[in-house]
This record gives structure tokens, sequence and C-alpha cells, in this order.
């Protein structure tokens, strides 16, 4: 494979840091040419072979090892992409922005340093996953629930730290977060909250210490490397019910939205819940080929066969239920009464399922925290297996839920997709997640698809919608529709990132921030 | 990369040693049960068999039981991922881990191999 370095750095200077970097971590975990191709984005979204590919990587076992790459990487100008586990698949995986770098992969860095079961923490370094937490948790039989995204490989930390989202009561992952600890692009480390006091014991108990709260600002950014985080983990319940609620028509999202907004915000529906589309859910026990063998997306009358082969809805809303059976059987109450009003809705617990695989039988488990590779299955749909997610943010209204919906997929249609999406219901937003499946092998389904993207995202901008998490592709983009006040915040970010990483050596173009000296270049 | 991909699904598919030792085979069998078993596994929900046995049928469905797979293969699909498949790290997966997954695969389905025979016979 071709070497890419980055912009102002030469071969030469390239192999003394790789040199450099071998005496930090051993040569064993320094890795360059062919080793270092499966950091490469999985699912491209482009034909330009020549972006988003790094040089190599640097796998270090420690902080004291962090600070020395870092040491390293001022010294000779070397651009580092920091990744936990390098499973952000849907958003370019261990893939860079800018070619040339050299990824910092924490996977080595998989200490859980804490478990609490009294208080409902733990402490782990950015390459502790979910299965690996999970694991921990049941070998010592601690009644301690996770919260998972769909894939259960990635980092914890990770995935709350570019605002990921799971199902239980604690799906806000970054929300969930308690201190955390920070190497600077300077190679100082910092301590957050109560852990910059030394023999503090509430570091994963009170978030804000004392002064300006700014573990944020280390979550989708690149002021700093995240080396450990505290997570909140949800006590297990004295009882779990998970339910499904299916609807037959595709315009009663705006009246389900309508409905769910006040129970969400009210907490009568505790999880963090999703309600989604009938691909999605029909897509991860089956592929398109068995409904549907013309081009294109599928047709109403296809639709119709599917819903009634899986049994399921054009949406379907997965929850539960958690709490003593007195409880739930009183929030269910109200949760039944309320989607009645829906005409066709339909009430499933999981023994009203009989079909194998079954989606509620299947979120049944997400629900709860058991991490899983389930949801892979709907990058099968096509046979092609890429992916990608457009995710904007809206009010929990229902005119809004239907605007977005027609918006995006009605536009994903026109481009020869099926649409695939959601809507999770955080504390008071709505995420709406559109994944595009499409053949990762075909050139022509990368056009379509880096074209659609763009224009989705201007679209939804033109309305007011913003994206809460993108692809290392788009995130110049994404930052671009955030400009209010003539780039206030993007001004104030590139004097952070001037600040605390002032030769800009960590993660340039993540989230659109650049360092000084490539702002504004051909690279930016 | 592709080209890399496309050269090692042309080879021709060889017979391959067994695992050398057992405590090799106790290594590659970690390694499957830590980073395969959750989509290569026997149940309803194991996306990795339910696509094989969609795409190469169900005699080819499970990795365990395959007898037509090389070493060179399996490691290059490891690394480079395929279709819905992404490739795993060097970092998670060490060169030394690779190898042991190799010779448990490969020891795997040359024991399947030799059960189905047996059966016929």
């Amino acid at each position: 494979m071709a070497d890419y370095l980055p912009p102002g750095v030469s071969e030469e200077v390239m192999a003394e840091a790789l040199e450099r970097f071998r005496q930090v971590v051993g040569s064993e975990w320094v890795f360059t040419g062919d080793d270092s191709i499966p950091y490469d984005d999985p699912y491209p979204v482009t034909n330009d072979e020549t972006l988003y590919r790094p040089h190599g990587a640097v796998a270090p076992a420690s902080t004291e090892e962090v600070q020395g790459i870092v040491q390293v990487a001022n010294e000779f100008g070397i651009p580092l992409w920091p990744v936990s586990r390098g499973k952000n698949f849907a958003y370019g995986g261990a893939a860079p922005v800018l070619s040339g770098s050299i990824v910092l992969d924490l996977n080595r860095m998989n200490r859980i340093l804490e478990v609490n079961e009294d208080f409902g923490y733990a402490l782990l370094e950015p390459g502790v996953s979910y299965y690996d937490l999970y694991n921990y948790i049941q070998e010592r039989g601690l009644r301690l629930w996770l919260d998972v995204p769909d894939p259960g490989w990635g980092s914890v930390v990770g995935n709350a730290l570019d605002h990921g989202v799971g199902y239980t009561p604690y799906g806000d992952h970054f929300g969930m977060q308690c201190g955390m600890e920070v190497v600077l692009g300077t190679g100082e480390a910092v301590r957050t909250g109560m852990g910059a006091m030394p023999g503090n014991n509430t570091w994963q108990l009170f978030k804000y210490g004392f002064g300006p709260y700014v573990d944020g600002m280390f979550s989708q950014s690149n002021f700093g490397i995240v080396t450990k985080m505290g997570i909140w983990l949800m006590p297990e319940p004295p009882g779990y019910r998970p339910y499904m609620i299916t609807f037959e028509r595709e315009e009663d999202i705006e009246q389900v939205i309508e409905i769910l907004r006040p129970l969400k915000v009210g907490m009568v529906i505790q999880n963090a819940a999703t309600v989604r589309n009938l691909v999605l859910d029909a897509a991860i026990s089956e592929t398109k080929s068995r409904y549907y063998s013309g081009d294109g997306p599928i047709p109403d009358s296809v639709a119709r066969d599917i819903m009634a082969d899986q049994e399921i809805g054009m949406w379907n809303f997965c929850g539960a239920l958690y709490g003593p059976p007195p409880v739930m059987d009183t929030l269910w109450t109200v949760i039944r009464d309320s989607f009645s009003a829906v005409p066709g809705a339909r009430f499933y617990f999981e023994e009203d399922r009989t079909r194998r695989p079954d989606i509620l039988i299947h979120r049944a488990e997400t629900m709860r925290g058991i991490p899983k590779l389930t949801e892979f299955g709907f990058l099968n749909w096509n046979g092609g297996g890429g992916h990608v997610g457009f995710s904007p943010v809206s009010p929990i209204t229902g005119a809004d839920a239907i605007r977005q919906y027609e918006m995006v997929s009605g536009r994903v249609r026109e481009y020869g997709f099926d649409y695939m999406g959601l809507m999770a219901i955080g504390w008071r937003d709505l995420h709406h997640v559109a994944v595009i499946v499409y053949d990762r092998n075909s050139p022509d389904e990368r056009t379509r698809i880096d074209e659609l993207f763009k224009i989705l995202v201007a679209e939804a901008a033109a309305e007011g919608y913003g994206e809460y998490r993108t692809h290392i592709g788009y995130m110049d983009e994404i930052a671009a529709t955030y400009n209010w006040n003539d780039n206030a915040l993007m001004k104030m970010h590139e004097k952070i990132k001037d600040a605390l990483d002032p030769n800009g050596i960590v993660a340039p173009g993540k989230s659109g921030i650049w360092p000084a000296h490539l702002r504004n270049t051909d690279s930016a | 990369m592709r080209a890399h991909i496309l050269a090692i699904l042309a080879a021709p598919i060889v017979a391959l040693p067994a695992a050398a030792n057992a405590q090799e085979e106790g290594a590659g069998q970690a390694a499957y049960e830590r980073h395969c078993i959750q989509c290569h596994d026997t149940d309803d929900e194991a996306v990795g068999t339910l696509q094989l046995g969609r795409t190469r049928g169900e005699e080819l469905a499970l990795l365990t039981e395959r007898s037509d797979l090389t070493g060179e293969y399996i490691a290059a699909i490891v690394r480079n991922g395929l279709n819905a498949m992404p490739g795993f790290l060097p970092s998670e997966l060490t060169a030394a881990q690779l190898d042991a997954l190799v010779d448990y695969l490969t020891a795997a389905s040359a024991a399947s191999a030799a059960s189905r025979a047996t059966q016929a016979d």
C-alpha cells in the first residue's frame, strides 16, 4: 500500500519519529505498511483512495506511554488520531480525517480499574469494550447492568465520548460519565472534577468538582486524549418487562411521537426509547432478496409482505419497564392506554413472539444491557456491507418527526436506497438516525452516497436540524452548519485548540476543528 | 488492498497442518471465542453464520465446520474484512493470536471433515 504522509512531514522525519515511537512502546506495537491496513475505514464513502488513510499506528499500554508518544509527536510534528477501540464503524472506524496521521490506538489500555457495586460506577481505560465490562460484572456476580449501544464490541469510553446512546434508563452515555483523566496536546496529564484533588474519594461520584466544568470539552474533540473515564452503571432493577408496540402506517410516526413526548419527559417511559422503521427491523434477520428482486427501494406492496411475514409494523416502538411489579403494572397501563389511540396499534410482550429470530426477543436483551452484534445483520440487507449514519436532532414533536422522515426518506429513496431509520427519544430531544446501507465495493454507490449525504446535511440545516455525530468525511460540512454569530463557536474551539495543543498534533480535523497551521489550507 | 484480497481469494485451497500443540490450541480457541463467536456462533442471531448460509449454503455457514478455508485466506479476511465484516486491528488480535486462531479453525474444520467422513462410512 502507498505510504501516506501528513502535510510538511518528509519520509525521513516520519521514519525517525516511528523509531522514537518504537522506543516508547516497543517495536511490536508500531504498525506500518500492510500491518496498518485494518486502520482504514472499512466502509468508505468516497472513491478518492488518498483520503482518510493513516500512515501507521502506535499502540501504547499506559498513560505514561501516551505522554511519551505525544512528546515525540510534538517534536517531529506528527499528527496523532486517537481511537479507543476503533469500532465507530458508521462514522469511519479507526481511520483519521487527515491522511498520513498516525493512529493512536488505545486498545491495549484495557484495564477495568474499579467497579463499585454500592455506588454503581466503573473507572475504565479506553480499550475496555462493553463485552469486557459485561463479562467482568457477570463473573463476579455484581448486581449492576450496563447500558450498551447496538454493537457491543466498541469502547465504553469511546462511545460516551462520541455521544453514543443506549437503550436502558442510562441511555445517555455521556450524561452518565463522571470524571476523566486526559493527556493534553502538550503531554501534560489532567484529572477533571474531584479527581483534581489528591486523596479525594468522590472522583466517580460528583461530576463538577470546583470551578469550570470541562469534561464536555474532551468529547467529540481534539483538545486532548482521554486515558481514564468514570461511567455510572445502573443497579439491577427488581423487575424487568420489555415490550413492543407496532404501528401500521408511515404517517403514524407523527401521532406516535406526540404521544411519546409527555410519557418520556414525565418519565413514565423509563428507558431511552426508540421507534424503528420497518426495513431497519426486518433487515436484522432477513435480506432484501428474500422479499424483492427489483431495483431500487422496496415498493409499498413489498413492505406489507414484510410486515405480515415478520409480524412487525411500519414503525415499531421497543421499550421496557423496570422496577417492582406493581410499579411496572401501573406504568404499563398508562403506556398501553396512551398508544391505544393510534388506530391499528398492536402490543406485544416476549411471550407473544413466536418467530425466531425476532426483533423484540433481540431488543429485549439490548434493553437490559447485554452486549451483542445482532444489529450488524442489517448491513447484509443489500449484500454489500457498507453503512453510514445521518443523525439530525429535533424537538420531540410529531410535526418534526414527520418532517424529518419525509425529507430524509424521500431523498434516500430518490438515490435508490431503502430508508432505514429510527427515532431515539432522549431527555428532551429526538435523535433521528437514518442508516444508509450500500455496497461498499461499488464505486457507483459510493458516489451516490457521498452526493446524497451532502444534500441531506444542507437540507436539514436549512430546516434548522443539526447532526449530533458524523462520519469523518463530513465533519467539516456539519461543523459549518453550527455557524451562529459569524462562526463564534468554531472561533472559540480554535482558541482552545491553540492553547491546549499548540503544535496541533491531536486529531487534526476532528469535528471540523483544525490546528492553526492547517486552517484554510487544502487539508482543511 | 482489494487486489490483495482478490489474490488470496483466487489462491488454491490446500490442506494445512493442525494446531501445533495444546497451548496454541487453547490460545486459538480463546481468540475465536473473544473475537469471532459473537457473529459466527450457531444461534439464530449469529449474523455471520446467517449470511454465510445465505450466500455459500448451509454446509459452509459455520466457520468451525468448514474444510475449504486456507490459513492464508482466514488471515486475510480477519485483517481486511469482507463485505459487512470489518477487519481486526493488530493491537486487539496480535499476529501470534491470529496464527493460533488460524490453527484452531483449520484443526476444527479438519476434525469436522473427518467426522463427516466417518459418518458417511
